[in-house]
């Protein structure tokens, strides 16, 4: 119920544009390293092992709450769609001069005429997990939100 | 040092294959670090690579003085080599160090040179990337671990990062 109450208020208040966005340079392998805590009792259950794949020279620019939000929906969607004794490995790279994450789970997949529709908030949604997990729809759609939206723009500004 | 901010096109997107898993990806901007080090050849910053390996040592070599054009390199091939240079030398401002090497390791040798010159900066480079190989070199003393082969973004933000005349 918390993690639903908070990513109502976050998306909320993305949407009515009153975040308040605090953009830094953020060690990528240090909030990753977060998540994965805050995440591995909810993993244990499952027997899904965390993995911290990323460089500790991988330096973004970003907010931190916003970026935790995201790593957090994205490997909470990965363990909920992960069967026992599974794995999610959560990769940071420089690509194409960006900082590209990647969470990646060995799971059920989704099916292609899903994929399309998976960050859109649409009650056809199959939101059950391997363990019976209930979910939202929100945390992807926040994900979408936030990486598409708020970070450019506000990313912008500071140019 | 002039920090520039790049801004990139944020991206979210996922690939997927049934019964195999999913992989979803984001972009964030990345810090770009202007490198601004004096140019003075008075004060070339000494650069010491330590590897068992030629051609690794040509390779970091090569990226660093496409980085840094004005930097002095030295090498090592060993561990032992890279504690007596460090001894003995005072104008290593960075040091890249390998792991697996004959006579002296690069967990031993940092440990050493970080009790000669605890404000070196120690960077691990090795191409055995592990959670344990990344606790080893920390615990070892190294400031920031890279792995092999090496990226130039990230040789880059790694030099500038500690190698500033701030």
């Amino acid at each position: 119920m918390s993690d639903l109450l908070g990513n109502l208020l976050e998306w909320s208040r993305s949407q009515r544009k009153v975040m308040n966005i605090r953009l830094s340079e953020i060690r990528i392998v240090d909030v990753v390293k977060n998540c994965i805590d805050l995440l591995n009792a909810s993993a244990m259950k499952k027997n899904i092992r965390l993995i911290n794949n990323t460089s500790v020279d991988l330096i973004a620019f970003a907010d931190m709450e916003m970026l935790t939000t995201v790593l957090r929906n994205l490997i909470q969607n990965a363990i909920k769609f992960t069967d026992t004794y599974g794995t999610v490995s959560i990769e940071g790279e420089i690509f194409n001069n960006e900082c590209q994450i990647c969470v990646r789970d060995n799971g059920i997949g989704i099916k292609p005429d899903m994929i399309d529709r998976i960050f859109q908030l649409d009650e056809t949604h199959q939101s059950v997990g391997t363990a019976n997990e209930k979910g939202t729809g929100l945390g992807l759609m926040i994900c979408k939100d936030f990486i598409k939206n708020s970070v450019v723009r506000y990313g912008l500004r500071v140019l | 040092m002039q920090r520039l901010y790049k801004k990139l096109s944020g991206k979210i997107w996922v690939e997927s294959v049934v019964g195999k898993g999913s992989s979803f990806y984001f972009t964030i901007p990345l810090v770009e670090n202007k490198i601004e080090i004096e140019t003075s050849k008075n004060n070339k910053p000494t650069i010491l690579i330590v590897d068992d390996e030629d051609l690794n040592i040509m390779l970091i070599e090569a990226l660093l003085l496409e980085i840094i054009p004005h930097s002095k390199i030295i090498y090592a091939q060993n561990g032992k080599q890279a504690t007596e240079l460090c001894r003995i030398n005072n104008d290593i401002k960075l040091v890249f160090m390998d792991i697996k090497m004959p006579v002296m390791d690069g967990f031993e040798a940092t440990r050493i040179i970080k009790t000669i010159r605890p404000e070196l900066p120690v960077i691990a480079q090795t191409a055995f990337v592990s959670l344990k190989d990344k606790n080893s070199a920390f615990a070892s003393g190294c400031d920031s671990f890279i792995a092999k082969p090496v990226d130039k973004g990230v040789l880059k933000l790694t030099v500038n990062k500690y190698l500033t005349t701030d």
